[in-house]
């Protein structure tokens, strides 16, 4: 069994957790606790004939007075962006995140996870910071915590860039 | 230095102008070579040839690895370690590929170590339930228990508290930089819910302390602490090596930490420093790190032997109150039953039945009977008797009940039912006795055998008796009679019977003797065989004894006896008087 830490990023309250549980727990609640520092979460999953164990590390989300504790992030295989595109703002967040995370390792996988997807009709992108998280490698693919859209194929799909 | 190969095969070969020229000053460079280095050339030769040729050097290495091998082994484990991967890898393949051949060989070593291995098994199953025995017996495992049961905690784990020193539950190989696990090895049981998260978590809040804190580089986070569980830390360069242990461990236990980390980094440097998450390249790490679950027991202090002297008087007090309340109790139940005994066979009162716990008892009570005593010797001991009455019908209260009719001079006994009656009594009081006898429940009959009658009605009978006697004579005849003999001898004695009756003080007797005759013979004649009929009678009763001055006799009056026909007229009677003795010397 090949073990990967897996870190889920973004700004606070676009709902890291909420994916979290949905993905390990299959469980979704309206209620918002704030994280405080870290969480720990295992998944195992099954992949092209190989068992992977993903121990999800959900870091506080980033605000103006919460920066995120780089340590956590030492060793992680790969990240998850999480961003709320009916907060305009949570792209620039994701945009600082990554610039933060790749300074430190570059090669390592990320996947922008536009969630909220059940709220499509309130999104409002910000073209020019999604067109940058792409331009530095990042796949996207909209999640819904809630209806549970998404959910396994974002983590599947960071789980296949880190096996390659 | 650079030493070439000669080149004499080359030139030979070669066969044109240019190499032969070339091999030519070759050829001249080779004697040149040899004329500046003598007889070592040579032998640089042949040192050349023996490091480049591979067939050479295998020779080389044969004839010297036993020997370096052994020499390095004497050193230290650097030979083993290196070793150790090759050689596990070289039997799993082994017996992946040939399984039979390797349990042909290991076939007549298996069993005895199977046999052994049960034996052993069986030995410290055996030495565990003695112990489990033991300390579930003693005073020790007791207050054990106590201690489990007040502080919530199981038996088991109390037990382990208080007789180990220390033991480790588990051990982790934490990659340092991931937080992933690498290998765990636990005891039968572990501590940890979920291995995964624990060493993510912990390599978290290493994180978490090292950055909040200003510490140096090198300083990390050695230990942490819940309840009796303790999680120990030895960081590596690429590893951290985390144990869950409850107690406290010893000095040396620390040195094994560190050492069991120099060896995971020394064995597995390259796995642990390229690690991805892929743990299939640790083998044998299970044994490096196995080597750390240890566990130490309390060594048993020797307690100086005391003799428990209060311990022993308490328990001679304790004993001694024993003892005395069940002598006591003892003697309480002794008088108990010695009291229901008395009062079951006294006569007259009978035991229905008696609570030997309560002391209460309920009994049968004649009238008649004597239950005074054990009313107040009831009241005396705190006992209680509900009494309810009954006709007894044995023979001391049927003796009790007739008591009560007794006269002077008489007295009874009854013996089975049946009523003995002794004394003097009227005839009267016979008869009254034959009623009473009947009356009274439980008399089966009367005896009167021993009953005498009074002194009146003995002398009633006396006199009637003597009034009854006659003595019949022949005609003409005054000589008692053979047969007249008879009566007059029972005559006798009953007069005797009646002088004994009298008392010689106040009364004596006056018997007077008629002869009668019958019409035979004149009226002289007849007067004179009367008198001499009395005076016969006279004389053989003075010869039987009876004073002559008490007796007088007479010719009797025809008057007396005109119920008699004339025929029978010829006899003599006796009348009998009692008189007063001083009217009767007033006669004399």
């Amino acid at each position: 069994m090949i073990r990967k830490k897996v870190c889920m990023l973004g700004a606070f309250s676009v709902g890291k957790t909420s994916l979290i549980s949905r993905y390990v727990k299959s469980l979704f609640s309206e209620k918002y606790l704030t994280t405080v520092g870290v969480k720990i979460e295992k998944k195992t999953l099954e992949l092209n004939g190989e068992t992977i164990q993903l121990m999800i590390w959900d870091l506080a989300g980033e605000d103006d007075f919460t920066q995120i504790n780089m340590s956590y992030l030492r060793g992680a295989a790969g990240y998850i962006l999480v961003v709320d595109p009916t907060r305009p703002a949570t792209f620039q967040v994701a945009r600082d995140v990554l610039d933060k995370v790749k300074e430190s390792n570059m090669a390592t996988p990320t996947v922008v996870a536009l969630n909220k997807a059940d709220l499509k009709d309130d999104w409002q992108v910000d073209e020019a910071c999604l067109a940058a998280l792409r331009e530095q490698g990042c796949e996207t693919i909209e999640t819904s915590a809630k209806s549970g859209e998404g959910v396994e194929a974002i983590f599947e799909r960071l789980t296949l860039n880190m096996m390659q | 230095m650079h030493i070439e190969q000669p080149a004499d095969s080359q030139s030979v070969s070669d066969g044109t102008p240019d190499a032969a020229s070339s091999g030519s000053a070759s050829q001249q460079l080779d004697l040149l070579r040899q004329l500046l280095c003598g007889e070592d050339y040579q032998q640089m030769v042949a040192l050349s040839q023996r490091l480049t040729d591979e067939q050479t050097r295998q020779e080389f290495f044969a004839a010297i690895i036993a020997e370096a091998i052994a020499i390095r082994n004497t050193q230290d484990d650097a030979i083993a370690q290196s070793l150790a991967p090759l050689i596990s890898d070289s039997m799993h393949t082994s017996i992946r590929n040939d399984p039979e051949s390797v349990s042909d060989a290991l076939y007549p070593v298996m069993g005895p170590a199977i046999r052994k291995s049960i034996t052993e098994t069986i030995q410290a199953l055996f030495d565990s339930f003695n112990k489990a025995l033991e300390d579930s017996l003693s005073m020790r495992s007791l207050g054990w228990r106590v201690d489990a049961w007040r502080t919530g905690k199981s038996y088991s784990e109390v037990v382990f508290l208080k007789t180990l020193n220390y033991r480790v539950e588990e051990v982790f190989l934490i990659h340092k930089e991931t937080g992933l696990l690498v290998h765990q090895v636990a005891q039968s049981l572990g501590v940890s819910k979920d291995a995964d998260m624990m060493s993510a978590m912990l390599t978290a809040i290493q994180d978490f302390i090292t950055d909040s804190f200003e510490v140096d580089d090198d300083e990390r986070l050695a230990s942490m602490k819940m309840g009796s569980l303790t999680i120990l830390l030895e960081p590596g360069p690429n590893a951290v090596l985390a144990v869950a242990v409850r107690g406290n461990v010893s000095s040396d236990y620390r040195s094994l930490l560190v050492k069991t980390q120099e060896t995971c980094h020394r064995r597995y440097a390259r796995q642990l420093h390229e690690f991805d998450g892929d743990t299939s390249s640790f083998r044998g790490i299970d044994d490096v790190l196995r080597v750390c679950l240890k566990e130490e027991l309390q060594k048993p202090v020797e307690k100086k032997r005391k003799i428990p002297v209060y311990g022993i008087l308490g328990l001679i007090a304790v004993l001694s109150g024993l003892g005395w309340f069940s002598y006591t109790q003892y003697l309480s139940d002794q008088a108990w039953r010695d009291f229901v005994e008395r009062l079951d066979s006294e006569p007259g009162l009978l035991v229905r039945s008696a609570n030997n716990y309560e002391r209460t008892l309920q009994a049968l009570r004649d009238p008649v009977a004597d239950s005074q005593s054990f009313i107040d010797e009831a009241s005396e001991k705190g006992y209680a008797i509900d009494w309810q009455a009954y006709v007894a019908v044995d023979d001391e209260i049927l003796s009790r009940r007739l008591m009560a009719h007794l006269t002077a001079d008489t007295d009874l006994e009854v013996n089975d039912g049946v009523l003995f009656l002794t004394g003097t009594m009227s005839l009267e009081q016979r008869a009254d006795w034959q009623r009473i006898a009947a009356a009274v429940p439980g008399v089966k009959g009367i005896d009167l055998g021993k009953v005498s009658i009074t002194e009146g009605e003995q002398r009633e009978r006396l006199l009637g008796q003597i009034a009854a006697f006659h003595i019949v004579y022949d005609v003409s005849e005054h000589v008692v009679a053979a047969s007249g003999e008879q009566a007059a001898m029972q005559l006798v004695d009953t007069l005797m019977q009646l002088v004994d009756s009298l008392n010689p003080e106040t009364e004596t007797l006056r018997l007077t003797v008629s002869g009668f005759s019958d019409s035979t013979g004149t009226e002289q004649l007849r007067r004179t065989i009367s008198q001499q009929r009395a005076d016969t009678l006279r004389d053989f009763l003075v010869q039987q004894g009876i004073p002559e001055r008490l007796i007088r006799t007479e010719v009797g009056d025809d008057e007396r006896i005109q119920d008699i026909p004339m025929e029978q007229r010829r006899r003599s009677i006796v009348t009998v008087e009692i008189k007063p003795v001083d009217k009767l010397r007033a006669l004399q």
